[in-house]
């Protein structure tokens, strides 16, 4: 592996987070309307996939200096 | 308990629909009609007794369902450094950017080792082609696309066939998007089978917040897939829906490919399988998400696609019949050809709810009579079987946790599609060319008032009706009340459309979610 490669596999993990997370958690915060769980946990879910969504984030802003840093 | 409770609902299910359906038929036979009483009543009792078969059909299942039968399957051990390689597709004809994103961002997330990414990409414009390379560059897709056109998404599908080297094909609409575990679910099942051609999924829509129509067709796939389609996998009888699905190729190379000439091609494609003697699975759990249609003229397409297409496959099963009897009957079971009845006759429920709606309004402004039950004793018999089986249905979806008002909202919308569903299986039974049309997703379209004319028709006769059915209340009191009392439920359910015809809340937090953050 060079580091055009290295860079690359950092490119794909952005567009991981970017997109999959936002993707997949969007779909589960629905799905749980299907599930019965009753609303207050609905509501608690909801929030731990917004967790997940702002983790994401900060996830790409790291993976972003790893590429300057790289660069 | 629960298995007991739907047990008594199925017996005294059958015993309902079996009384109200003979006090139905004897009374039909009474002497003293003339001949325009009788061809209505002739088909008042079809449409009653094709609700009366679909409504058999469904009780059926849950009552399968509840006294615990299962279908056992074998699974394979798949080696996971060295598992049988799966080309995933995805067909698509000029759709939007980001939903076609969304949808191999998901697929390359599959965690699958032996899997290949395929773009079957059939647009004629420019800008789509070029739209799918550059999703193909970012993705690490293959483009693949055909030199001559030839039936729709089937044709391209076909083609890919010819050069595709994995054994197994896993096929996906443009906006679904599988869960990463979705192949390593399914794999081992179809390949520890080698008469297994094909494994279903069900879809899952999760655009619901979208718009009134998106929750409520939403609502009628969930009651397609977790009722019906478990009791045909009960029966061996499971049909291909097109997305969600993983096909063994030599199967379908076998039987020359997908059906080209149904624009309901699946559907068609899975009897062909049946006929060859091979079988299919439904496996029924959440392994793949995707969008609902969200406008009234994207269900009615969506619907009119899927009328016609299983109005094709009648035409062409009653070819069969008629033309090899013996041979035909022997290729399925019974409970499959039972199932196949069903699925191929369901979308004529348009032409039933049309004559339930005309025949009180015809007896009110006519006196033109097709009921002929004395108001004692339709009450006595229908009472019971009506009860029983909207009991029946209600408590099952509200033992899976579905609200009333959203169970409600779908059946609403199933009556509603009522013109769209005679016409379109009229197209396909009488083999009338329809266009394939992809129901698009993301875009804003409500039908202008004037292509609402058959709801404002309806009511316009249904008012009419009413005022003839009060005039004439002191006449034929009961007959007449009771007259009146399904012109004004039809008329309640008639003023939906008027609601249901909205554009989709494109702010909504679905759309949002996944812009780039």
């Amino acid at each position: 592996m060079d580091k055009r490669e290295f860079i690359k596999k950092v490119d794909q993990a952005i567009i991981t987070e970017e997109d999959a997370i936002p993707v997949y958690s969007r779909h589960l915060k629905t799905i749980i309307f299907w599930s019965g769980l009753g609303e207050e946990k609905e509501k608690r879910i909801k929030a731990y996939l917004d967790v997940l969504i702002n983790d994401t984030r900060k996830h790409i802003r790291i993976f972003e200096s790893i590429k300057k840093f790289v660069k | 308990m629960k298995k007991k409770i739907y047990l008594i609902f199925g017996i005294f299910g059958f015993v309902a629909l079996g009384a109200y359906m003979s006090a139905r038929f004897t009374f039909l036979l009474f002497p003293g009609l003339d001949w325009g009483d009788k061809i209505l009543a002739i088909l008042l009792i079809m449409a009653e007794f094709h609700l009366a078969l679909h409504s058999l059909g469904f009780m059926i299942y849950i009552t399968r369902k509840s006294s615990g039968a299962t279908k056992k399957r074998r699974s394979a051990h798949i080696d996971s450094n060295n598992p049988p390689g799966v080309a995933i597709i995805v067909a698509a004809r000029h759709e939007p950017k980001h939903i076609l994103e969304e949808t191999f961002t998901a697929l390359r997330g599959v965690d699958y080792k032996n899997k290949e990414l395929y773009l079957l990409d059939d647009s004629s414009l420019k800008s789509f082609k070029s739209q799918a390379n550059q999703i193909a560059k970012k993705y690490g897709v293959k483009v693949f696309r055909r030199v001559k056109r030839h039936g729709a998404k089937a044709g391209i599908i076909n083609d890919f066939l010819q050069q595709v080297k994995t054994p197994y094909v896993a096929i996906f609409d443009a906006d679904q998007n599988p869960m990463p575990d979705f192949l390593k679910r399914v794999i081992p099942i179809i390949h520890g089978d080698s008469k297994l051609a094909f494994i279903q999924t069900p879809q899952v829509y999760t655009n619901i917040d979208v718009s009134q129509i998106a929750k409520a067709s939403a609502m009628q796939q969930t009651i397609f897939y977790e009722s019906m389609c478990e009791g045909k996998e009960l029966g061996e009888a499971m049909f291909c829906c097109g997305t969600n699905v993983v096909f063994k190729k030599e199967a379908l190379l076998k039987i020359g490919g997908f059906e080209e000439n149904s624009i309901t091609e699946d559907f068609a494609t899975s009897i062909k399988l049946h006929l060859e003697g091979y079988k299919s699975c439904y496996y029924n759990h959440a392994t793949a998400f995707g969008m609902a249609p969200e406008s009234l003229p994207a269900y009615f397409k969506q619907q009119a696609r899927w009328a016609a297409g299983d109005a094709q496959v009648l035409r062409t099963l009653l070819g069969l019949w008629f033309r090899h009897p013996i041979k035909t009957f022997k290729a399925m079971t019974l409970f499959q050809w039972w199932e196949y009845f069903l699925s191929s006759t369901f979308y004529f429920v348009g032409w039933s709810f049309f004559i339930l709606m005309i025949t009180p309004a015809i007896y009110l402004i006519f006196d033109k009579p097709s009921f002929f039950l004395a108001p004692e004793i339709y009450l006595a018999s229908f009472l019971p079987y009506f009860g029983i089986f909207t009991l029946a249905f209600y408590s099952t979806m509200i033992e899976r946790n579905y609200k009333l008002k959203d169970i409600y909202r779908g059946v609403i919308l199933s009556f509603l599609t009522f013109p769209v569903y005679m016409k379109a299986t009229l197209a396909g039974f009488f083999d009338r060319k329809m266009k394939f049309q992809i129901t698009q997703k993301g875009k804003e379209e409500v039908f202008p008032q004037i292509a609402l004319w058959p709801y404002y028709l309806m009511i316009l006769i249904y008012i009419v009706a009413f005022i003839f059915g009060i005039l004439k209340l002191e006449t034929n009191f009961y007959a007449v009340l009771i007259n009146m009392f399904w012109i004004l439920y039809h008329l309640f359910i008639l003023f939906h459309v008027f609601q249901l015809n909205s554009n989709p809340n494109f702010s909504n937090e679905w759309y949002t979610a996944t812009k780039r953050i």
